[in-house]
C-alpha cells in the first residue's frame, strides 16, 4: 500500500519511526529536513496522489491542541482539536481536506508525547469542568490505526484523566483497538455517516452504511459510548425518505443510552476551498447542487439549508432526546 | 508527452521506440516528434536543459502534457545499466531539494539524485549523479502539475567502473534494455494526463459561444461551468450552444441556461 515513507531528519531516530518503517520492509525511505518540503509545495495535483499517497513521518512543533470553531462543540465549553495526522485513506467527495491540502500524502506526526504534554497541560488549565479533545478534524481517527497505533497510544492518558474526553472521530470499522480496552465513560467513537444511496455514490473507499451501524454496535455491546456526526447533511432526491431510513437504521440497532451525542451539519465550504475541489472533480455533480456563495462561504441556499436541517433535526427526534442534538453552523452557535 | 535528454547518444533508444523524426527547423536544440511525442537533446547541464524545456513548451504549450528526462547517472552502489526512479533530487551547490510525487506503479527501482556541476568523482551509497535533473525538475514543474515531472536515470557509472573510464560507445548498450520498463511508465503519464485534461467537446462548445458573445473573463469562468453542468447534467451541448445564440445578451442567455440546469441541480 505505502512505498515511498519520507522521513524528516529531526524524528528519524524516534522509536515510534523506527517501529513503522519496520512495518514497511518494501518501502524506499527518504529523508528530508521538513515535512513541509514535500507536502507545502504548489503545483500538486491531491487527485492524482490520492491513487497513490506516500507517508510522511514528522513532528509536529507549536500549538497541538487548538480551540475548535465556537459553534462545533457537543455540549462541554472547552473544547480543542488536535491532529497527530493530516489527510485520510478515504476518499469523499465533500471532504474539505482536499480543499485545504496541496498533498494528498499521509503525514503522521510521531511525536505523540508532546501532543499528550499539551493535552495534559490544557486539561489541567481548568479542572472544574470537562476539556474536551476532538482527534477526527484534519484525518479519521481510526482508519490508518494500524500504521499510528494512535488508540493504543492515547488510551491510557484518557483513562487516568477523567476530566479530559476525547473523540475519535471515523467512518472505519477497525474498531478492534477500542474493543482490547475496557470502556472508557470521556471516551466518544463518533461515527459520521450519510444515507447509503449517497455514500456510495460521494464517499470513495467507506465501508459500507450497515457495516458502520454494526461497528457501533459491537462498540456499545462492550459498553463504549458512541457518537452520530450527521456531517454533511447532502441536498438530494427523496431526502426525507433516505434520512428517515438511515435513522431508522442506526436507532433500531444502537440503544439511546449509549448514543452520547449527535450532531448536524449541512454541507458547506470555504469558497476558495470549494473552488479547488471543483476543478479537481469537474464531473462532480455535488459540486453542481443548489449552492450559493455566502460571505466566502459555499453552502445551500438558506431557505434549502433550513429546511433539509429542520426536516432531520424532526426524525432524529422521533428516536433521541432534543438535548443530545447539537447543531453545527458556520456561524452563530445553537444547541438544538 | 514531452521527453528531454541531454545528449543524443542517450536518446536514441527513445526515439527509435517511440518512432519519432526529426525536425528540420531553426533551433538551437535537436528535436525529434511523432504526433503524440517530442523530444529535445538539450546538451550538458542546468542552464541547457533550463532553455531546452522553455523551448519545447513554447512550441505547444499545454499545462497537461508529461514531461520525462531519460539519461545516464552516476550511481553509488547500483548496477551499471540499472534504470532508476527518481524520487528526491537534490542541487549540490544550494543543497535544495525537489521531491517529484510517487503515484505510478512502475517497477523500476528508486533513487535520490544530486546534480552537481561538474562529472562527480565521488559516490555516495544509495545515490545517483548527474547534471541536469534539479533544473530539469525546477523548470519543467512551472508547466505542468509535479506528478508528471518525471526522471529516469540509467547507472553509466559507479565506484567499481568510474565515470573516469566511461566508454560512450556503451550508452546504447546500456539505456536500450531499460526501454520495456520505461515503456510502461510513459504509458501510465500518458493515461495520468488524459485523465486531467479538459474535454475537447466542452471546449468547442465554449468557442462556439465565445464567437457569438464578447466574454469578459468572469463571464467566460461562468460561460464554462454552465458548459461544464450541462455535459454533466446529459444536457445536449447543441440546446446550450442554442440558448447563446437566440439571446439577445450574454446575460440573459447566462440567466436563460441556469434556469434550465435548475431543475437538474438536486443530487440524485
Amino acid at each position: 500500500m505505502i512505498d515511498t515513507i519520507y522521513i524528516e531528519e529531526s524524528i528519524a531516530g524516534h522509536p515510534r519511526t523506527k517501529e513503522i518503517l519496520l512495518r514497511f520492509p518494501q518501502a524506499t525511505p527518504i529523508s528530508c529536513s521538513n515535512y513541509k518540503e514535500i507536502f507545502n509545495p504548489s503545483g500538486q495535483n491531491f487527485r492524482l496522489q490520492k491513487k497513490k499517497p506516500s507517508l510522511i513521518l514528522a513532528e509536529k512543533t507549536g500549538h497541538l491542541a487548538l480551540p475548535i470553531p465556537e459553534t462545533y462543540g457537543i455540549g462541554g465549553k472547552r473544547n480543542f482539536y488536535f491532529s497527530h495526522m493530516l489527510n485520510c485513506l478515504y476518499d469523499c467527495r465533500y471532504c474539505f481536506l482536499q480543499g485545504m491540502y496541496p498533498s494528498a500524502h499521509y503525514v503522521l506526526f510521531v511525536n505523540y508525547e508532546n501532543f499528550l504534554s499539551d493535552i495534559e497541560a490544557k486539561t489541567m488549565e481548568d479542572t472544574t469542568q470537562p476539556t474536551w479533545f476532538f482527534s477526527g478534524y484534519d484525518c479519521d481517527s481510526l482508519v490508518l490505526d494500524g500504521i499510528s497505533q494512535f488508540v493504543k497510544s492515547f488510551l491510557p492518558f484518557f483513562k487516568t484523566n477523567h476530566n479530559a474526553h476525547l473523540e475519535l472521530r471515523t467512518k472505519s470499522v477497525n474498531i478492534k483497538p477500542l474493543l482490547e480496552n475496557e470502556p472508557l465513560e470521556n471516551v466518544v467513537t463518533a461515527f459520521s455517516f450519510t444515507p447509503e444511496e449517497i455514500s456510495s455514490q460521494l464517499e470513495h473507499g467507506v465501508p459500507s452504511v450497515s457495516s458502520r451501524i454494526q461497528a457501533m454496535k459491537k462498540l456499545t455491546d462492550r459498553g463504549w459510548q458512541v457518537g452520530l456526526r450527521i456531517d454533511p447533511l447532502i441536498d438530494c432526491e427523496d431526502f426525507s425518505t433516505r434520512y428517515q431510513n438511515l435513522f431508522q437504521d442506526i436507532f433500531s440497532q444502537i440503544p439511546r443510552e449509549k448514543i452520547h451525542s449527535v450532531s448536524l451539519g449541512t454541507f458547506r465550504m470555504p469558497t476558495t476551498f470549494f473552488k479547488k475541489m471543483e476543478k479537481l472533480h469537474p464531473q462532480e455533480k455535488l459540486f453542481s447542487g443548489r449552492l450559493e456563495n455566502r460571505s466566502g462561504t459555499v453552502a445551500y441556499r438558506q431557505e434549502i439549508e433550513r429546511e433539509r436541517k429542520e426536516t432531520c433535526l424532526q426524525l432524529l427526534q422521533q428516536h433521541i432526546p432534543a438535548q443530545k442534538i447539537f447543531n453545527c453552523e458556520i456561524s452563530s452557535s445553537s444547541n438544538t | 508527452m514531452n521527453f528531454v535528454c541531454a545528449l543524443l547518444p542517450e536518446a536514441k533508444a527513445l526515439i527509435q521506440e517511440l518512432g519519432l523524426s526529426k525536425q528540420k527547423i531553426e533551433s538551437p536544440f535537436a528535436l525529434f516528434k511523432s504526433e503524440s511525442h517530442q523530444l529535445v537533446v538539450s546538451g550538458i547541464g542546468k542552464q541547457n536543459v533550463a532553455t531546452a524545456i522553455g523551448f519545447l513548451h513554447g512550441l505547444a504549450p499545454s499545462k497537461n502534457t508529461a514531461w520525462l528526462n531519460v539519461g545516464l547517472a552516476g550511481h553509488g552502489n547500483a548496477q551499471l545499466g540499472t534504470p532508476v526512479h527518481i524520487i528526491k533530487s537534490t542541487e549540490h551547490s544550494t543543497q535544495k531539494s525537489y521531491y517529484p510525487p510517487s503515484i505510478f506503479s512502475s517497477e523500476l527501482a528508486k533513487s535520490v539524485l544530486l546534480t552537481c556541476d561538474q562529472p562527480s568523482t565521488e559516490y555516495q551509497p544509495d545515490t545517483a549523479y548527474d547534471m541536469e535533473g534539479s533544473a530539469f525538475f525546477a523548470t519543467a514543474s512551472r508547466f505542468c502539475t509535479r506528478e508528471l515531472v518525471q526522471s529516469v536515470k540509467i547507472i553509466s557509472d559507479n565506484p567499481q567502473s568510474p565515470v573516469s573510464g566511461f566508454d560512450k560507445s556503451t550508452v546504447s548498450s546500456l539505456i536500450t534494455p531499460a526501454i520495456p520498463l520505461l515503456r510502461i511508465l510513459i504509458t501510465e503519464m500518458e493515461e495520468i494526463a488524459r485523465e486531467i485534461s479538459p474535454s475537447f467537446e466542452l471546449d468547442t462548445t465554449f468557442q462556439e459561444i465565445a464567437r457569438l458573445h464578447s466574454l469578459s473573463q468572469t463571464q467566460e469562468y461562468q460561460v464554462q461551468k454552465i458548459i461544464r453542468q450541462a455535459d454533466l447534467f446529459a444536457l445536449a451541448h447543441s440546446e446550450i450552444i442554442s440558448i447563446f445564440s437566440h439571446s439577445t445578451n450574454l446575460k440573459s442567455a447566462l440567466k436563460h441556461a441556469n434556469q434550465v440546469l435548475e431543475e437538474k441541480r438536486l443530487f440524485p
